[in-house]
C-alpha cells in the first residue's frame, strides 16, 4: 500500500474518526463538569474554618477522598469501577456515565486541591473585610474571594482541562455502548481500524496524535482568550 | 451563579431521565456474543465502524433462525472466556481453537472452521510450504531477537511455548499478531498465528512471507456458558446446516477478498 494510498483509507474512515473524537470529547466535556463540581465542594470543605463539628468530619472526609483518589492510577479506577459500584450503568443502553463518573471522580480530587490553593492564595485581609462588612462567609465566599480565586486558578484549570481530554484515550479498556451499539473512543477507533487495515496502523495513530493536538491546542487558545478578558480590570 | 447551577443539575438530570428511559423495556431474547474485533477475516471492524466478519455472519445467522437478538461485543480476547461464564446466554466466537483448558471454562460447540498455525517472517526464510517448528526455533536462535512472536492465549502461542523448551528462544507475547508482526526483525524474529489472519498480514507487506507450520490442524468453535447445554445443541443443528450449505465457505470467501 502506498503513502497515498494509506491517506485516501484515512479520509474514506473521517467520518468514523470524527465521530470517535466527538465521543472522546463527550466523556471529557462531562467529565470536567462533573469534576469541577466536586472539586469546588471539597475546596470550600477543605478551607472552611473548623469551628463546626460537621465541617471537621467532612473535612477528614475529603481528606481520604484526595488522597485515595490522586494515589491511584485513572486507568485501575476506571476499571474498578466499571466492575463493581457502577455495574447498574454499565448496563445501560448507553452507558456513557460509566467513564464521564470515574474521569470526574478522578479530575475532582485534582480540582480541589487547584481550587483550594487559588482560595488560598487570595489577600487574607479580603476574608476579613468581607466579614466586618457583616457577611457570612458562605457570602463573603462567593461574592469575593471566590470570583477572584478564579483569575488565578485559570490557567491550571485548564492544564486539568487538557490532562482529561487525553485521559480519556484509556477508556477502550472498557465496552462503550451508545443506543445498544459499541461505538470507540478516538484512540480505540484509531486501534480498531489498523488492526482491520495492518499497513494503515501506523498512520491512523499519527492521524489520532494529530486530532489530539488540535484540540489541546485550541483549548490553550481559549485560555489565552479567556485570561486576557480577565486581565481587563487590571492596569 | 446560581442560575449556572442550576442549569448543570437540570440537564444532568434530564441526561439521568434519558439514558433510564430504555430500562423499562420488556427482556427479549438476547445472545450477548463476546469476541476481538483483530482477527480478519473473523472478526473485524468495517469501515462503517461496525465489528464484521465469518463469526459474526454466523452468530447473526444462529441468531435469526433461534429468534435472539445479537449483540456484539468486542472486548479483550483472554476475557472472552470469563464473560461467557458469567452469562447464561453468552457466546465466546473469536475464530476460538478448541482446546481442553478451554474447555473446562465453557461448551464448546460443534466445530464450523478448521485452521493450522501459520508463520510469518522475511520473505525468503524458509523453503518449500511447510516449516517445521523444529526449524522456527532453529531460525529465530540464530537471530539478535532470539524470539519469537505470539499472541497472547492463543493455542500459537501454546505450540511455541513448547517449541522453545529447552532452547534459549523466547516467546513475546502480544495483544496482537497484527502489532506482533510490525515487531518482526527488530524485537522478535517471526510470528506465529493462525492461517487466515496470517494471509491477511502477508497480504499487502512485500518484506513478509508466511508459511504453514508443520502442525495439527485446529478446530474453531464457539463457546457457550456450562448452564446453557439446550442452546450448544440447537446451535450445533444449525451449524450442522450451515456447513452442508456451504454458508460458512460463502462467508470466509466474503471477508478475504
Amino acid at each position: 500500500m502506498t503513502f497515498a494510498d494509506k491517506l485516501a483509507k484515512l479520509w474514506e474512515l473521517r467520518g468514523l474518526f470524527a465521530e470517535s473524537l466527538g465521543l472522546s470529547l463527550l466523556i471529557a466535556f462531562g467529565a470536567v463538569v462533573l469534576g469541577f463540581i466536586i472539586g469546588v465542594i471539597l475546596a470550600v470543605i477543605r478551607i472552611a474554618p473548623k469551628t463546626n463539628p460537621v465541617i471537621k468530619v467532612l473535612d477528614k472526609i475529603a481528606v481520604t477522598y484526595i488522597t485515595v483518589i490522586r494515589g491511584t492510577p485513572t486507568l485501575v479506577q476506571l476499571l474498578i469501577l466499571y466492575n463493581s459500584i457502577l455495574i447498574s450503568f454499565k448496563r445501560m443502553p448507553t452507558n456513557l456515565l460509566v467513564p464521564i463518573i470515574a474521569f470526574g471522580i478522578n479530575s475532582g480530587a485534582y480540582m480541589a486541591e487547584i481550587i483550594r490553593s487559588g482560595i488560598s492564595a487570595v489577600d487574607s485581609g479580603q476574608l476579613e473585610a468581607g466579614r466586618s462588612l457583616g457577611l457570612s462567609w458562605i457570602t463573603t465566599m462567593k461574592k469575593i474571594i471566590i470570583p477572584q480565586a478564579i483569575k488565578t486558578t485559570v490557567p491550571t484549570i485548564f492544564n486539568e482541562i487538557i490532562i482529561l481530554v487525553k485521559e480519556t484515550s484509556v477508556v477502550s479498556y472498557i465496552v462503550l455502548k451508545v443506543n445498544s451499539e459499541q461505538k470507540w473512543d478516538l484512540l480505540g477507533m484509531a486501534e480498531k481500524q489498523g488492526l482491520a487495515t495492518p499497513a494503515c496502523y501506523l498512520v491512523f495513530l499519527f492521524f489520532a496524535a494529530i486530532l489530539y493536538l488540535a484540540v489541546v491546542m485550541l483549548l490553550t487558545a481559549l485560555q489565552h482568550l479567556i485570561e486576557k478578558r480577565l486581565k481587563k480590570n487590571e492596569r | 451563579m446560581k442560575k449556572i447551577i442550576v442549569l448543570i443539575l437540570a440537564s444532568v438530570m434530564i441526561a439521568c431521565c434519558v439514558a433510564f428511559a430504555g430500562c423499562g423495556k420488556t427482556e427479549e431474547k438476547v445472545l450477548n456474543v463476546y469476541t476481538n474485533a483483530g482477527f480478519a477475516p473473523y472478526e473485524y471492524l468495517d469501515s462503517n465502524g461496525k465489528v464484521v466478519g465469518v463469526d459474526i455472519d454466523v452468530v447473526n445467522y444462529i441468531g435469526e433462525k433461534l429468534g435472539y437478538k445479537v449483540v456484539i461485543n468486542d472486548i479483550d480476547f483472554n476475557a472472552i472466556l470469563n464473560e461467557v461464564a458469567k452469562d447464561k446466554f453468552a457466546v465466546g466466537a473469536a475464530g476460538m481453537s478448541k482446546k481442553a483448558e478451554r474447555d473446562e471454562l465453557a461448551l464448546a460447540s460443534a466445530v464450523y472452521a478448521t485452521s493450522i498455525q501459520y508463520i510469518i517472517a522475511p520473505t525468503g526464510t524458509f523453503t518449500g510450504d511447510k516449516v517445521a517448528l523444529a526449524d522456527a526455533v532453529a531460525y529465530a536462535a540464530g537471530t539478535a531477537s532470539k524470539s519469537i512472536g505470539v499472541q497472547e492465549g492463543t493455542t500459537g502461542a501454546d505450540l511455541v511455548s513448547g517449541g522453545i523448551e529447552g532452547t534459549d528462544v523466547k516467546a513475546t507475547e502480544y495483544k496482537n499478531a497484527i502489532v506482533a508482526s510490525q515487531d518482526i526483525g527488530s524485537t522478535v524474529a517471526a510470528v506465529v498465528i493462525d492461517k487466515m489472519p496470517a494471509e491477511a498480514i502477508c497480504k499487502d507487506k512485500d518484506n513478509l512471507q508466511c508459511w504453514s507450520l508443520d502442525a495439527e490442524m485446529e478446530s474453531y468453535v464457539m463457546y457457550f456458558n456450562k448452564d446453557n447445554a439446550d442452546l450448544v445443541n440447537q446451535v450445533n443443528t444449525i451449524l450442522d446446516q450451515m456447513i452442508k450449505d456451504g454458508l460458512i465457505d460463502q462467508y470466509t470467501v466474503k471477508h478475504s477478498s
